[in-house]
Protein backbone atom coordinates (compact mmCIF):
# COMPACT_ATOMS: atom_id res chain seq x y z
CA UNK A 1 0.00 0.00 0.00
CA UNK A 2 2.69 2.78 1.27
CA UNK A 3 4.98 3.29 -1.89
CA UNK A 4 8.59 2.20 -2.00
CA UNK A 5 10.67 5.50 -1.32
CA UNK A 6 8.41 6.24 1.81
CA UNK A 7 8.31 2.74 2.93
CA UNK A 8 12.27 2.16 2.38
CA UNK A 9 12.82 5.64 4.64
CA UNK A 10 11.17 3.70 7.40
CA UNK A 11 12.86 0.64 7.25
CA UNK A 12 16.20 2.50 7.20
CA UNK A 13 15.02 4.88 10.37
CA UNK A 14 13.70 1.17 12.36
CA UNK A 15 16.95 0.03 11.38
CA UNK A 16 19.24 3.33 12.33
CA UNK A 17 17.02 3.57 15.82
CA UNK A 18 18.09 -0.09 16.50
CA UNK A 19 21.46 0.21 15.77
CA UNK A 20 21.47 3.24 18.08
CA UNK A 21 20.09 1.71 21.23
CA UNK A 22 22.60 -1.37 20.26
CA UNK A 23 25.23 1.52 20.25
CA UNK A 24 24.65 3.57 23.28
CA UNK A 25 23.61 0.53 25.45
CA UNK A 26 27.12 -1.46 24.57
CA UNK A 27 28.35 2.31 25.47
CA UNK A 28 26.84 2.36 28.56
CA UNK A 29 27.65 -1.49 29.31
CA UNK A 30 31.28 -0.51 28.31
CA UNK A 31 31.74 2.44 30.39
CA UNK A 32 29.55 1.19 33.53
CA UNK A 33 31.81 2.12 36.63
CA UNK A 34 33.00 -1.30 38.20
CA UNK A 35 32.30 0.25 41.82
CA UNK A 36 28.34 0.20 40.61
CA UNK A 37 26.11 -1.99 41.65
CA UNK A 38 25.14 -4.15 38.10
CA UNK A 39 20.97 -3.99 37.94
CA UNK A 40 19.28 -3.46 34.71
CA UNK A 41 17.44 -0.08 36.26
CA UNK A 42 20.83 1.04 37.33
CA UNK A 43 22.13 0.50 33.54
CA UNK A 44 19.22 2.09 31.86
CA UNK A 45 16.36 3.73 34.01
CA UNK A 46 18.36 5.44 36.30
CA UNK A 47 20.89 7.46 33.96
CA UNK A 48 19.02 10.07 31.99
CA UNK A 49 20.73 8.60 28.82
CA UNK A 50 18.13 7.18 27.69
CA UNK A 51 15.17 8.48 28.56
CA UNK A 52 16.51 12.16 27.64
CA UNK A 53 18.49 12.25 24.42
CA UNK A 54 17.15 8.31 23.03
CA UNK A 55 13.66 8.29 23.48
CA UNK A 56 13.53 12.60 22.69
CA UNK A 57 15.34 11.49 19.08
CA UNK A 58 12.95 8.37 18.51
CA UNK A 59 9.53 10.65 19.35
CA UNK A 60 11.01 13.35 16.95
CA UNK A 61 11.67 10.61 13.70
CA UNK A 62 8.28 9.10 15.09
CA UNK A 63 6.59 12.86 14.77
CA UNK A 64 8.18 13.65 11.34
CA UNK A 65 7.49 10.25 10.15
CA UNK A 66 3.75 10.78 10.68
CA UNK A 67 4.28 14.84 9.19
CA UNK A 68 5.20 13.00 6.03
CA UNK A 69 1.49 12.10 5.72
CA UNK A 70 -0.49 15.18 6.71
CA UNK A 71 0.41 17.22 3.71
CA UNK A 72 -1.29 14.45 1.30
CA UNK A 73 -4.25 13.85 4.35
CA UNK A 74 -7.09 15.93 2.37
CA UNK A 75 -6.39 13.55 -0.42
CA UNK A 76 -6.70 10.40 2.29
CA UNK A 77 -9.37 11.56 3.49
CA UNK A 78 -11.31 12.22 0.62
CA UNK A 79 -10.49 8.65 -0.20
CA UNK A 80 -11.92 7.38 3.04
CA UNK A 81 -8.19 6.18 4.11
CA UNK A 82 -7.62 8.15 6.84
CA UNK A 83 -8.34 4.84 9.47
CA UNK A 84 -6.04 2.64 6.81
CA UNK A 85 -3.30 5.37 6.93
CA UNK A 86 -3.88 5.48 10.76
CA UNK A 87 -3.29 1.90 11.12
CA UNK A 88 -0.69 1.71 9.49
CA UNK A 89 1.42 4.79 10.89
CA UNK A 90 0.76 3.53 14.61
CA UNK A 91 2.50 0.19 13.22
CA UNK A 92 5.24 2.69 11.97
CA UNK A 93 6.37 4.37 15.36
CA UNK A 94 5.05 1.94 18.21
CA UNK A 95 7.76 -0.64 15.80
CA UNK A 96 10.04 2.68 16.24
CA UNK A 97 10.00 2.38 19.81
CA UNK A 98 10.22 -1.27 19.88
CA UNK A 99 13.36 -1.56 18.05
CA UNK A 100 14.97 1.15 20.69
CA UNK A 101 14.27 -0.90 23.38
CA UNK A 102 15.09 -3.71 21.19
CA UNK A 103 18.30 -2.29 20.86
CA UNK A 104 19.20 -1.54 24.43
CA UNK A 105 18.28 -4.36 26.31
CA UNK A 106 19.72 -7.28 24.00
CA UNK A 107 23.00 -6.62 24.70
CA UNK A 108 22.37 -6.98 28.62
CA UNK A 109 21.07 -10.19 27.98
CA UNK A 110 24.32 -10.90 25.76
CA UNK A 111 26.96 -9.86 28.95
CA UNK A 112 24.53 -11.94 31.18
CA UNK A 113 24.56 -9.77 34.03
CA UNK A 114 22.28 -10.18 36.61
CA UNK A 115 18.61 -8.30 35.62
CA UNK A 116 17.46 -7.49 39.31
CA UNK A 117 20.40 -7.20 41.80
CA UNK A 118 18.94 -3.92 44.14
CA UNK A 119 15.35 -4.68 44.32
CA UNK A 120 12.56 -7.45 44.15
CA UNK A 121 12.62 -8.92 40.63
CA UNK A 122 8.72 -8.11 40.61
CA UNK A 123 8.56 -4.59 41.18
CA UNK A 124 11.69 -3.91 38.65
CA UNK A 125 9.81 -5.77 35.77
CA UNK A 126 6.63 -3.46 36.74
CA UNK A 127 9.26 -0.56 36.30
CA UNK A 128 10.71 -1.43 32.93
CA UNK A 129 7.26 -2.24 31.79
CA UNK A 130 5.92 1.15 32.94
CA UNK A 131 8.91 2.76 31.32
CA UNK A 132 8.20 1.08 27.90
CA UNK A 133 4.15 1.13 27.81
CA UNK A 134 4.61 5.68 28.95
CA UNK A 135 6.76 5.59 25.55
CA UNK A 136 4.11 2.94 23.54
CA UNK A 137 1.69 5.74 25.08
CA UNK A 138 3.34 8.60 23.41
CA UNK A 139 4.24 7.48 20.59
CA UNK A 140 0.82 7.01 19.71
CA UNK A 141 -0.12 10.40 21.05
CA UNK A 142 1.55 11.41 18.15
CA UNK A 143 -0.83 10.01 15.90
CA UNK A 144 -2.67 13.75 16.66
CA UNK A 145 -0.08 15.39 14.10
CA UNK A 146 -2.11 13.11 11.43
CA UNK A 147 -5.42 14.49 12.75
CA UNK A 148 -4.42 17.67 13.71
CA UNK A 149 -2.49 20.66 13.55
CA UNK A 150 0.72 22.01 15.04
CA UNK A 151 2.48 19.71 14.54
CA UNK A 152 5.58 20.52 16.48
CA UNK A 153 4.16 21.47 19.16
CA UNK A 154 2.82 18.07 19.54
CA UNK A 155 5.79 16.69 19.43
CA UNK A 156 7.23 18.96 21.79
CA UNK A 157 4.76 18.10 24.34
CA UNK A 158 5.82 14.27 23.71
CA UNK A 159 9.16 15.15 24.69
CA UNK A 160 8.10 17.06 27.73
CA UNK A 161 5.68 14.24 29.01
CA UNK A 162 8.42 12.02 28.17
CA UNK A 163 11.21 14.13 30.33
CA UNK A 164 8.51 14.61 33.12
CA UNK A 165 7.68 11.01 33.68
CA UNK A 166 11.48 9.84 33.44
CA UNK A 167 12.43 13.10 36.22
CA UNK A 168 9.07 13.72 38.32
CA UNK A 169 7.72 10.16 38.17
CA UNK A 170 10.21 7.43 37.40
CA UNK A 171 13.08 8.78 39.46
CA UNK A 172 10.09 8.09 42.65
CA UNK A 173 9.28 4.99 41.80
CA UNK A 174 13.34 3.72 41.53
CA UNK A 175 13.57 5.10 45.31
CA UNK A 176 10.86 2.33 46.20
CA UNK A 177 12.63 -0.32 44.06
CA UNK A 178 15.61 0.32 45.77
CA UNK A 179 17.33 3.25 48.53
CA UNK A 180 20.19 2.86 46.31
CA UNK A 181 18.38 5.18 43.88
CA UNK A 182 17.54 7.76 46.68
CA UNK A 183 19.64 11.11 46.23
CA UNK A 184 19.95 11.55 49.84
CA UNK A 185 21.26 8.24 50.95
CA UNK A 186 23.34 8.10 47.69
CA UNK A 187 25.02 11.43 49.08
CA UNK A 188 25.81 9.80 52.31
CA UNK A 189 26.80 6.59 51.22
CA UNK A 190 28.46 6.61 47.61
CA UNK A 191 29.36 10.44 47.61
CA UNK A 192 30.49 11.32 51.37
CA UNK A 193 34.65 9.97 50.60
CA UNK B 1 -25.79 15.09 -8.49
CA UNK B 2 -24.45 17.70 -6.00
CA UNK B 3 -26.56 19.25 -3.81
CA UNK B 4 -25.67 21.94 -1.36
CA UNK B 5 -28.71 23.44 1.21
CA UNK B 6 -28.05 25.97 3.47
CA UNK B 7 -24.45 26.01 4.39
CA UNK B 8 -23.13 28.78 6.34
CA UNK B 9 -19.64 28.68 7.85
CA UNK B 10 -17.75 31.15 10.31
CA UNK B 11 -14.36 31.02 11.17
CA UNK B 12 -14.42 32.80 14.74
CA UNK B 13 -16.24 35.77 14.33
CA UNK B 14 -16.12 35.90 10.28
CA UNK B 15 -18.98 34.73 8.15
CA UNK B 16 -17.10 32.99 5.47
CA UNK B 17 -20.23 31.48 3.52
CA UNK B 18 -23.68 32.99 4.21
CA UNK B 19 -26.41 30.25 3.69
CA UNK B 20 -24.99 28.91 0.45
CA UNK B 21 -27.38 27.12 -1.89
CA UNK B 22 -26.47 25.05 -5.34
CA UNK B 23 -27.15 22.17 -7.28
CA UNK B 24 -25.08 20.62 -9.96
CA UNK B 25 -26.48 18.35 -12.47
CA UNK B 26 -25.01 15.52 -14.08
CA UNK B 27 -22.99 16.84 -17.15
CA UNK B 28 -22.46 20.11 -15.79
CA UNK B 29 -19.90 22.59 -15.93
CA UNK B 30 -19.84 25.30 -13.56
CA UNK B 31 -17.80 28.68 -12.52
CA UNK B 32 -17.15 29.85 -9.26
CA UNK B 33 -15.30 32.97 -9.49
CA UNK B 34 -14.07 35.61 -6.34
CA UNK B 35 -11.34 36.76 -5.23
CA UNK B 36 -9.05 35.37 -2.78
CA UNK B 37 -10.29 34.67 -0.13
CA UNK B 38 -14.11 34.96 -0.39
CA UNK B 39 -15.04 31.61 0.79
CA UNK B 40 -14.14 29.11 -2.44
CA UNK B 41 -11.63 26.88 -0.86
CA UNK B 42 -13.64 26.38 2.08
CA UNK B 43 -17.25 25.66 0.17
CA UNK B 44 -14.82 22.84 -1.29
CA UNK B 45 -13.71 22.05 1.73
CA UNK B 46 -17.36 21.50 2.82
CA UNK B 47 -18.13 19.76 -0.29
CA UNK B 48 -15.32 17.01 0.38
CA UNK B 49 -16.27 16.61 4.07
CA UNK B 50 -12.90 18.00 5.16
CA UNK B 51 -14.62 20.95 7.22
CA UNK B 52 -18.04 20.42 9.16
CA UNK B 53 -20.29 23.42 7.95
CA UNK B 54 -22.25 25.58 10.81
CA UNK B 55 -25.12 24.86 9.32
CA UNK B 56 -26.80 22.83 6.05
CA UNK B 57 -26.00 19.94 4.07
CA UNK B 58 -24.43 18.52 1.19
CA UNK B 59 -26.02 15.91 -0.57
CA UNK B 60 -24.30 13.50 -3.68
CA UNK B 61 -26.44 10.95 -5.66
CA UNK B 62 -25.90 7.19 -4.44
CA UNK B 63 -23.65 6.47 -7.38
CA UNK B 64 -21.79 9.64 -7.26
CA UNK B 65 -17.91 9.62 -6.30
CA UNK B 66 -16.60 13.07 -5.10
CA UNK B 67 -12.72 14.04 -6.75
CA UNK B 68 -11.62 17.24 -5.61
CA UNK B 69 -8.71 19.60 -6.32
CA UNK B 70 -7.82 21.51 -3.25
CA UNK B 71 -5.27 24.36 -2.99
CA UNK B 72 -1.59 23.92 -3.11
CA UNK B 73 -2.29 20.10 -3.59
CA UNK B 74 0.26 18.22 -1.37
CA UNK B 75 1.75 14.92 -1.69
CA UNK B 76 4.60 12.46 -0.45
CA UNK B 77 7.26 14.28 -0.92
CA UNK B 78 10.35 11.86 -1.53
CA UNK B 79 7.96 9.61 -4.03
CA UNK B 80 7.48 10.24 -7.61
CA UNK B 81 4.48 11.72 -9.74
CA UNK B 82 3.39 8.08 -10.81
CA UNK B 83 4.06 6.92 -6.99
CA UNK B 84 1.76 9.31 -5.55
CA UNK B 85 -1.02 8.77 -8.29
CA UNK B 86 -0.77 5.00 -7.43
CA UNK B 87 -0.97 5.52 -3.24
CA UNK B 88 -4.03 7.32 -4.10
CA UNK B 89 -5.57 5.38 -5.98
CA UNK B 90 -4.90 2.20 -3.93
CA UNK B 91 -6.48 3.45 -1.36
CA UNK B 92 -9.91 2.66 -2.35
CA UNK B 93 -8.63 -0.32 -4.97
CA UNK B 94 -9.66 2.25 -8.00
CA UNK B 95 -6.00 1.82 -9.67
CA UNK B 96 -5.18 1.40 -13.06
CA UNK B 97 -2.26 2.02 -13.82
CA UNK B 98 -2.47 2.26 -17.79
CA UNK B 99 -5.25 5.46 -16.99
CA UNK B 100 -2.92 7.18 -14.94
CA UNK B 101 -0.06 7.36 -16.98
CA UNK B 102 -2.20 8.34 -20.31
CA UNK B 103 -3.61 10.65 -18.00
CA UNK B 104 0.37 11.91 -16.87
CA UNK B 105 1.14 11.86 -20.88
CA UNK B 106 -1.16 13.72 -21.54
CA UNK B 107 -0.58 16.73 -19.37
CA UNK B 108 2.70 16.41 -20.73
CA UNK B 109 4.39 14.60 -17.45
CA UNK B 110 6.90 11.80 -17.86
CA UNK B 111 5.19 8.58 -15.41
CA UNK B 112 8.29 6.93 -15.44
CA UNK B 113 10.06 10.23 -14.20
CA UNK B 114 12.05 9.05 -10.91
CA UNK B 115 12.50 12.65 -9.52
CA UNK B 116 10.41 12.84 -6.69
CA UNK B 117 7.44 15.59 -6.57
CA UNK B 118 9.38 17.86 -4.07
CA UNK B 119 11.15 18.92 -7.34
CA UNK B 120 8.16 19.09 -9.57
CA UNK B 121 7.14 23.05 -10.02
CA UNK B 122 3.98 24.04 -9.26
CA UNK B 123 2.83 23.64 -12.78
CA UNK B 124 3.94 20.43 -12.58
CA UNK B 125 2.42 19.75 -9.05
CA UNK B 126 -0.99 21.01 -10.26
CA UNK B 127 -1.26 18.98 -12.97
CA UNK B 128 -0.48 16.08 -10.74
CA UNK B 129 -3.61 17.50 -8.35
CA UNK B 130 -6.04 17.60 -11.20
CA UNK B 131 -4.91 14.09 -12.28
CA UNK B 132 -5.69 12.87 -8.72
CA UNK B 133 -9.06 14.44 -8.80
CA UNK B 134 -10.15 12.48 -12.07
CA UNK B 135 -8.01 9.49 -12.35
CA UNK B 136 -10.78 7.31 -10.95
CA UNK B 137 -13.71 8.03 -12.48
CA UNK B 138 -15.15 10.51 -9.85
CA UNK B 139 -18.10 11.56 -11.33
CA UNK B 140 -18.52 15.03 -9.52
CA UNK B 141 -14.68 17.32 -9.77
CA UNK B 142 -14.14 19.94 -7.86
CA UNK B 143 -11.05 21.66 -9.00
CA UNK B 144 -9.89 24.76 -7.22
CA UNK B 145 -7.55 27.16 -8.66
CA UNK B 146 -7.18 24.66 -10.79
CA UNK B 147 -4.52 26.49 -13.53
CA UNK B 148 -2.56 28.23 -11.20
CA UNK B 149 0.92 27.73 -12.52
CA UNK B 150 0.19 25.98 -15.34
CA UNK B 151 1.54 26.92 -18.80
CA UNK B 152 -0.59 27.92 -21.57
CA UNK B 153 -0.24 24.44 -23.25
CA UNK B 154 -1.41 22.75 -20.20
CA UNK B 155 -4.32 24.82 -19.88
CA UNK B 156 -5.40 23.88 -22.96
CA UNK B 157 -4.97 20.36 -22.15
CA UNK B 158 -6.90 20.87 -19.14
CA UNK B 159 -9.63 22.37 -20.87
CA UNK B 160 -10.12 19.39 -23.70
CA UNK B 161 -10.07 17.31 -20.39
CA UNK B 162 -12.93 18.97 -18.49
CA UNK B 163 -15.07 19.00 -22.12
CA UNK B 164 -14.30 15.57 -22.61
CA UNK B 165 -15.11 14.59 -18.94
CA UNK B 166 -18.66 16.91 -18.91
CA UNK B 167 -19.48 14.99 -22.69
CA UNK B 168 -19.37 12.05 -20.50
CA UNK B 169 -21.66 12.66 -17.67
CA UNK B 170 -19.68 14.34 -15.19
CA UNK B 171 -20.50 16.93 -13.21
CA UNK B 172 -17.15 19.92 -12.76
CA UNK B 173 -17.24 22.64 -10.68
CA UNK B 174 -14.38 24.77 -10.95
CA UNK B 175 -13.46 27.90 -8.26
CA UNK B 176 -11.01 30.24 -9.60
CA UNK B 177 -10.02 33.96 -8.90
CA UNK B 178 -9.64 34.79 -12.64
CA UNK B 179 -11.32 33.04 -15.79
CA UNK B 180 -10.22 30.73 -18.32
CA UNK B 181 -10.85 31.96 -21.66
CA UNK B 182 -11.48 28.79 -23.47
CA UNK B 183 -13.49 27.32 -20.08
CA UNK B 184 -17.14 26.78 -22.07
CA UNK B 185 -19.16 26.87 -18.77
CA UNK B 186 -22.73 25.97 -18.04
CA UNK B 187 -23.51 28.42 -15.65
CA UNK B 188 -21.16 30.90 -13.58
CA UNK B 189 -21.46 31.85 -10.43
CA UNK B 190 -20.15 34.61 -8.24
CA UNK B 191 -18.77 34.57 -4.32
CA UNK B 192 -19.10 37.79 -2.84
CA UNK B 193 -18.58 38.56 0.63
CA UNK B 194 -20.01 35.12 1.78
CA UNK B 195 -23.41 34.89 -0.81
CA UNK B 196 -23.30 32.58 -3.86
CA UNK B 197 -24.49 34.68 -6.64
CA UNK B 198 -25.92 33.50 -10.00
Amino acid sequence: MLPTKTKRHYYYWLIGIFLMGILASANALLTFDPQDKKDVLNVYLYPHMLSLYLQSFVLIISGKEIMNFTTVKPYISLRGGDNDIGARLWTAVILNAAALFLGIFIPYIVVGWSWFTLGSWQLGTALIVLHIVVMLVLSTLLLGIYYQAHPYLQILAAIMLNLVFHYMIENQLLVKYSIYFDQLWRDIHLYSH
Amino acid sequence: MLKVENVSKSFKKRLVLQDINLTVDAGELVHISGINGSGKSTLFKIIAKLLAPDQGKVTLGSDDYLGALIENPGFLEYESGLSNLAFLAKLNQHYDEGKIRQLMQRFSLDPDDPQAIKNYSIGMRQKVGIIQAVMEDQTIILLDEPTRGIDQEGIGQFTELCHELTSSGKSIVVASHDTIAEMKYDRQLHLENGVLHE
